[in-house]
C-alpha cells in the first residue's frame, strides 16, 4: 500500500514550441490537503489535466495511489474525483438529472445514486433550482454542481482546479467545510488557486509552479519560512508591479 | 475601424485554419470553384439567350445559398457582436465594420470569382457593358454578404423557444429543397424541360435582386443607361437598407433563451447505457440547435417527396422515411462537437466510452425510427402501387443501421471545434460552425454503404426481377445491423484510445 495519493514524475507537455509543463515531479502524500499555486499560465491546469487522464503527456508518468493513470485508466479513474476549470458539462440536464446520469455512468447502484444525489444537492444548496438546466446556472452554481459530481463517486482523491473562483462567500464556506471533512475522513485533496490566504488557511502542503516548473514544494510552513505566502510567492515568481508604470492612469 | 476589424477577422481565419475546419474549407473551395467552372462554361459556350438564363438561375441560387447557408452551419468563425460590446461604436459603425470583416472569407472570394462569368457575359453582348459588369459585381457580393448577416441576426432574435426553433426550420427546409428540386416546378409550369429558360420565368428572376446584375449588363449592351443607373442605384439602396436593418438588429442584444427542465419524476436508469440514452433524449428535446436541425431534415424531406405531386408523380412518397433518416443523420452527426468539452465527464467515468456511444445510438434510433416508419407506411399507402415497396422496405433498415453507425463514427472521427454551449453567444445562428462538410460526407458515405442493396434494387428493377428486388431487404437488414454495431465499435475504440486527443480538439 503506497502512501502517495498522487505522484507525478517527469511529467512534460509541449504545445507547439511552448513548453507548458517542463518535466515536473510532484508528490502528494495521502491524507494531505495540497495547494498548487502559480501565476496565470504557469502550467497548473495543464499539469492537473495530465495527472487525472484528460490530457496525454508527452513524457512522464502520473500515479494515483500507485495506479498509473495512463496505463490502467479504469482503475485509476475509480479513485479520483475531478473538478476542471471552465469546461462544459451536460448542459441540457438539470442538476439532479446530471448527477443521476453521471452516477450511473460511473457504475454506482441506482439506490446509492438517488441517496447521494439528494444529500449532495441539499448540502450544496442546489435543491431549490430543481428545473434549471446547468446551462442556466450561475458561475458559482456551476462550481458547486461540478464539485457535487466530483464527490459523487466516493473518490479517495479530489483534484480541483480553481474550486473557489466565482463562488459566493457562503458557498465558499460550505465547500471548505466539505473539503475539511473529506480530508479529516482520510481523503486527499489537490487544489489549484490564485488566492494565497485561502491556500494558507486550508492547505498543509503546497507547491509553487512558475513557467512550467515546480519552483518550491513541501509542507506549507517550510515553504513559507515564517512569512506570508504571497510574499514568498512573489519572490519566487517575480514580477511585482513597478509604481512608475501606468503613470497616465487617473492623471 | 473597418480596417481594424478586417485585420482581426483575417487573423482569426488564419488561426482557425486547422483540422476538420481546414478539410471542410478546402472541400468548400473546391466545390465552389467547380461550380464557378460550370457557370463560366455555360456563359461562354451557350448561345446568348441561354447564357443569360443560366446566369439568372445561377445567381438566384447564390442568393439562396447566402441566405440559407448560415443556418445550415456555413457561417465561418469570426467576429461576433458580443466581442465588441464594450467598444464605443454606434450601431451603424458596428454594422459597417462587421460587414467589412465578413467580406474576409472564403465565401465572398469564391462568389466574386464565380461572378466573373457576368463579365464574360457582358463581353459577349457588348464590350461597352464590361465596365458595368465590373461595377455591379462587387456591389452584388456586398449585398449578398449584408443580407446573409441580416438573416443570421434575425434568426437569433426568432430562434428563442422550442417551437420557433422548429418553425424556423420550415422556410429553410422548403427553400433548400426548392433549390435541389426546382426542375420539378419548371417542368410543372412548362410541361417539359426546355433548352432555354422560359421567358416568363426569366422575367421573374430578373426582378429578384439576384437578377439585377444581369439586367444592368443587358441594359448597358442595349445602351439603356437610365436602366443601368437605376439598377446600380437599386443595388446601393438595397445594401444601405440591409445595413440599416442589421444596425437595428445589433442595437438590442438578444436575451439568452431559458429552457426549463421537466419536473423531477424519479428517473432511475437501469444501466449506464440507459443513463446516456435518457440524457440524450432529454437533450434532443431541449437543445434548440438539435431541434432545428432535426426539423430541417423533416421539412426538407417532406418538401422533396411532396413537390413531385405537382406533376402527378407519387413515386417519391414511399421513400420519405428513407430520405428522412439519411438527412437526419447528415445534419446531426456532430454530437460530440456540439457537446464540446463536456466530454471530460465521459472520459473520467471508468469504462464509460461504450455506454456513451451505444446510448447515443439508441436515443437517436428511438427518435428517428418511429417517424421514419410512419412516413414509409403513409407514403406507401398514398402511392397505392407496389412498385416502390421493395425500394422503401429494402433501404429503410440499411439507412437506419448505417445511419446510427455513421452518427457516432463521424461524431468521434471528424470533430469540429465550436464554442462550448455555456460560452456561446446568445445567437444560435452565429454558432453554426462548419457542419456543412459533415452533411456532405455523411450523404456520400450513406450512398456508398447502401451500395450492395442499391445494386440489387437497380438490377432487379432494370431486369424486372422481383426476386432480386426483394433480396435487397434481407441484405439491408444484415448490413444495417452490422454497420450500426461495427461503426459504433470503431467509435468506442477511438474514444477509448484517443479520448483525450478528441477533448483537446474540442476545447
Amino acid at each position: 500500500m503506497t502512501t502517495h495519493a498522487l505522484r507525478l514524475a517527469g511529467l512534460t507537455k509541449h504545445f507547439g514550441e511552448k513548453v507548458a509543463v517542463d518535466a515536473i515531479d510532484l508528490t502528494v502524500p495521502a491524507g494531505s490537503f495540497f495547494g498548487l499555486v502559480g501565476p496565470n499560465g504557469a502550467g497548473k491546469t495543464t499539469a492537473l489535466s495530465m495527472a487525472v487522464g484528460l490530457l496525454r503527456p508527452d513524457a512522464g508518468t502520473a500515479q494515483v495511489f500507485g495506479t498509473d493513470v495512463w496505463r490502467q485508466p479504469t482503475q485509476a479513474k475509480r479513485l479520483v474525483g475531478v473538478l476542471p476549470d471552465g469546461m462544459a458539462m451536460t448542459e441540457r440536464l438539470t442538476g439532479r438529472e446530471m448527477l443521476t446520469y453521471l452516477g450511473r455512468l460511473h457504475g454506482l447502484p441506482a439506490d446509492t445514486v438517488a441517496n447521494r444525489v439528494d444529500e449532495l444537492l441539499t448540502v450544496l444548496d442546489l435543491a431549490h433550482a430543481e428545473r434549471t438546466l446547468i446551462l442556466g446556472y450561475s458561475a458559482g452554481m456551476r462550481k458547486k454542481i461540478a464539485l457535487a459530481s466530483a464527490l459523487l463517486g466516493g473518490p479517495r482523491l479530489l483534484v480541483l482546479d480553481e474550486p473557489f473562483e466565482a463562488v459566493d462567500p457562503v458557498s465558499a464556506l460550505t465547500i471548505r467545510s466539505i473539503l475539511r471533512r473529506f480530508v479529516a475522513g482520510g481523503g486527499s485533496v489537490v487544489l489549484s488557486s490564485h488566492v494565497m490566504p485561502l491556500v494558507e488557511q486550508l492547505c498543509d502542503t503546497v507547491a509553487v509552479m512558475h513557467e512550467g516548473r515546480v519552483v518550491a514544494a513541501g509542507p506549507i510552513d517550510e515553504v513559507r519560512g515564517g512569512r506570508p505566502l504571497d510574499e514568498v510567492f512573489v519572490e519566487l515568481v517575480g514580477g511585482a508591479a513597478d509604481e512608475k508604470e501606468l503613470s497616465w492612469l487617473a492623471s | 475601424m473597418v480596417g481594424v476589424l478586417i485585420r482581426m477577422k483575417w487573423q482569426i481565419l488564419r488561426n482557425s485554419f486547422t483540422g476538420t475546419r481546414k478539410a471542410t474549407t478546402i472541400t468548400g473551395v473546391v466545390a465552389g470553384l467547380a461550380a464557378t467552372g460550370c457557370t463560366l462554361w455555360l456563359t461562354i459556350s451557350a448561345g446568348p439567350d441561354r447564357a443569360g438564363g443560366a446566369l439568372l438561375l445561377t445567381m438566384a441560387s447564390w442568393l439562396l445559398g447566402w441566405i440559407v447557408g448560415p443556418m445550415m452551419g456555413g457561417s465561418d468563425p469570426g467576429l461576433r457582436r458580443e466581442h465588441l460590446r464594450h467598444v464605443p461604436l454606434t450601431d451603424r459603425q458596428l454594422a459597417v465594420g462587421l460587414l467589412g470583416a465578413a467580406l474576409v472569407g472564403v465565401g465572398p472570394v469564391v462568389t466574386l470569382v464565380a461572378g466573373t462569368s457576368l463579365v464574360w457575359y457582358a463581353l459577349r453582348l457588348d464590350p461597352a457593358a464590361v465596365p458595368v459588369a465590373l461595377l455591379v459585381l462587387p456591389l452584388f457580393v456586398l449585398l449578398l454578404v449584408a443580407l446573409s448577416n441580416v438573416v443570421v441576426a434575425s434568426v437569433g432574435r426568432l430562434l428563442n423557444s422550442r417551437l420557433s426553433a422548429a418553425l424556423m426550420a420550415v422556410p429553410w427546409g422548403v427553400l433548400v429543397c426548392l433549390g435541389a428540386q426546382g426542375w420539378v416546378i419548371i417542368a410543372a409550369i412548362t410541361g417539359g424541360p426546355e433548352t432555354a429558360l422560359p421567358a416568363f420565368i426569366a422575367d421573374k428572376l430578373r426582378l429578384a435582386p439576384s437578377g439585377w446584375p444581369v439586367v444592368a449588363v443587358e441594359a448597358a449592351a442595349r445602351g439603356d443607361w437610365a436602366l443601368v443607373a437605376a439598377v446600380i442605384g437599386g443595388l446601393a439602396g438595397a445594401i444601405a437598407l440591409a445595413l440599416g436593418a442589421w444596425a437595428l438588429l445589433l442595437h438590442r442584444p438578444v436575451e439568452p433563451t431559458v429552457i426549463r427542465g421537466a419536473r423531477w419524476r424519479g428517473w432511475r436508469p437501469a444501466t449506464a447505457v440507459a443513463a446516456v440514452r435518457g440524457k440524450e433524449l432529454r437533450t434532443w428535446g431541449r437543445d434548440l440547435i438539435r431541434i432545428h436541425f432535426l426539423t430541417f431534415a423533416l421539412v426538407y424531406v417532406l418538401t422533396y417527396v411532396l413537390l413531385p405531386l405537382l406533376i402527378n408523380v407519387t413515386d417519391y412518397l414511399p421513400m420519405a422515411g428513407v430520405f428522412f433518416v439519411t438527412f437526419a443523420v447528415g445534419s446531426c452527426a456532430h454530437l460530440h462537437s456540439s457537446d464540446g468539452t463536456a466530454l471530460w465527464q465521459t472520459l473520467l467515468a471508468p469504462g464509460a466510452e461504450r455506454a456513451d456511444i451505444r446510448g447515443r445510438q439508441r436515443a437517436f434510433l428511438l427518435l428517428v425510427a418511429p417517424p421514419a416508419l410512419a412516413m414509409t407506411v403513409a407514403g406507401a399507402i398514398w402511392h397505392g402501387k407496389g412498385d416502390m415497396l421493395p425500394w422503401a422496405v429494402g433501404l429503410l433498415p440499411l439507412v437506419l443501421g448505417a445511419g446510427t453507425g455513421l452518427l457516432v463514427f463521424v461524431s468521434v472521427f471528424l470533430p469540429v471545434r465550436i464554442a462550448d454551449p455555456h460560452k456561446r453567444g446568445s445567437n444560435p445562428g452565429s454558432d453554426g460552425a462548419g457542419f456543412s462538410g459533415i452533411v456532405w460526407f455523411v450523404l456520400i458515405a450513406q450512398a456508398l454503404l447502401a451500395a450492395p442493396s442499391l445494386a440489387l434494387l437497380i438490377t432487379g428493377t432494370v431486369r424486372n426481377d422481383d426476386l432480386l428486388r426483394w433480396a435487397a431487404t434481407p441484405v439491408s437488414l444484415v448490413l444495417g445491423v452490422a454497420l450500426a454495431w461495427g461503426l459504433g465499435r470503431l467509435a468506442i475504440a477511438r474514444l477509448t484510445n484517443r479520448g483525450p486527443e478528441l477533448l483537446s480538439k474540442l476545447g
